[in-house]
């Protein structure tokens, strides 16, 4: 498949694909937050009637929360190569909520990946 | 060590958190200014230092499976826990590596030709020299062996002296940037170079302080970052045996 790449003429052509790019970085992962969240609910009904599939449940979830990087990957580069301000949008929104996850550490303390295992049951983890 | 630093209104001032926003901070201020005086235009700073942000975060984390083990994996592998800032942002091998493939990737994507991320590499030996500063204040990964030597320091939990090996880190990061400020200019530290020996430089350094940090073993008695400094200065070596090669066939031609 060969990808063509969008020529922007106008500024605004830019600026509207930023902004593409930011909400479709929103959107995507509010869907796999939405996924992951009805699969939670899902894994819960499930345990309550066959704890034995305890294993096949947290593996599940486990490839849910993953699949973001997945996708947020492959759109990012696929916009790099197609509609470019698209990406940019996707990276710097990132960025931007990256950043502020780092300033609030400053009041939140982190914790060390050494003792992450045990948090991994904690809610919000 | 003073994890909390001080308090604001009742609000806890972490220093791990305070240092690395710190970092990041001279890290940019520093990559603005080599930027400016290397002439690299703004189209081309910003995707790259986005790309690699984006790659850093996510090599950061991922590199935790690796150095931790498999039962970090629900935390490591759950996109949405890079934004709690109630977990560390990871590993700062994992996040060079990841950084440097997202401002490759970004660099081949704008079809740049050559590199211009040299800039890169003195901004990143300082903001490590600032970040591991919190690093040792939060006592992070009990801070080191235990030793004799006169500048072992306490460490919580032990009745004994501790290396203080963040502030290794730090010191060499700081005499790193220098080294990489006066070869900047050299004509064969360009076109990506001067980053590349930057990386170079802290993997040999972080190997050997690996000895004395208190990180679990992986093989052979050595640890996961260890083993993965140790790949990294392979690869090196291979890349500029295989440069040479191509650069003497070029001459004899």
């Amino acid at each position: 498949m060969k990808l063509e790449r969008k020529t922007y003429a106008t500024r605004n052509q830019k600026v509207g694909d930023f902004v593409i790019g930011i909400a479709l970085w929103h959107v995507t992962l509010l869907i796999f937050w939405l996924l992951n969240v009805g699969l939670g609910i899902g894994v819960s009904v499930l345990l309550a009637s066959n704890p034995d599939l305890i294993a096949l449940a947290s593996t599940a979830t486990m490839l849910l929360s993953c699949l973001p990087f997945v996708a947020q990957i492959g759109l990012v580069i696929y916009f790099g190569l197609t509609r470019y301000w698209i990406a940019l949008g996707m990276l710097a929104t990132f960025a931007l909520y990256f950043v502020l996850t780092l300033c609030a550490m400053i009041i939140f303390g982190a914790a060390c990946f050494a003792i992450l295992g045990g948090l991994s049951g904690s809610p919000g983890f | 060590m003073h994890p909390i630093l001080f308090e604001i209104g009742g609000v806890p001032i972490y220093a791990h958190g305070l240092f690395l926003v710190l970092a990041l901070l001279v890290g940019t201020a520093m990559l603005g200014y080599e930027a400016r005086r290397r002439h690299w235009p703004r189209e081309e700073v910003v995707p790259i230092t986005l790309a690699a942000i984006f790659g850093g975060a996510i090599g950061a984390r991922l590199a935790i499976l690796f150095f931790n083990g498999w039962e970090t994996a629900p935390i490591v592998l759950n996109f949405f826990t890079i934004f709690d800032p109630r977990i560390g942002p990871g590993s700062i091998l994992g996040g060079v590596v990841g950084a440097y493939i997202g401002g490759y990737i970004a660099s081949r994507i704008i079809g740049k030709a050559g590199c211009a991320c040299d800039a890169f590499a003195p901004a990143m030996a300082l903001a490590m020299a600032v970040g591991r500063i919190g690093d040792f204040l939060a006592a992070e990964d009990g801070i080191g062996k235990p030793t004799n030597l006169p500048w072992g320091v306490p460490a919580p939990g032990v009745d004994y002296l501790v290396h203080p090996a963040p502030l290794y880190d730090s010191a060499f990061n700081l005499a790193w940037f220098a080294t990489l400020l006066l070869l900047r200019d050299h004509p064969q530290m360009q076109n990506g170079n001067l980053l590349k020996v930057g990386v170079i430089g802290y993997a040999a350094f972080r190997f050997l302080v690996e000895f004395v940090r208190n990180n679990p073993v992986l093989v052979l008695g050595l640890t996961g970052q260890q083993v993965f400094c140790l790949a990294l200065l392979v690869a090196a070596t291979l890349y500029y045996a295989r440069q040479n090669r191509n650069a003497r066939n070029a001459c004899a031609t």
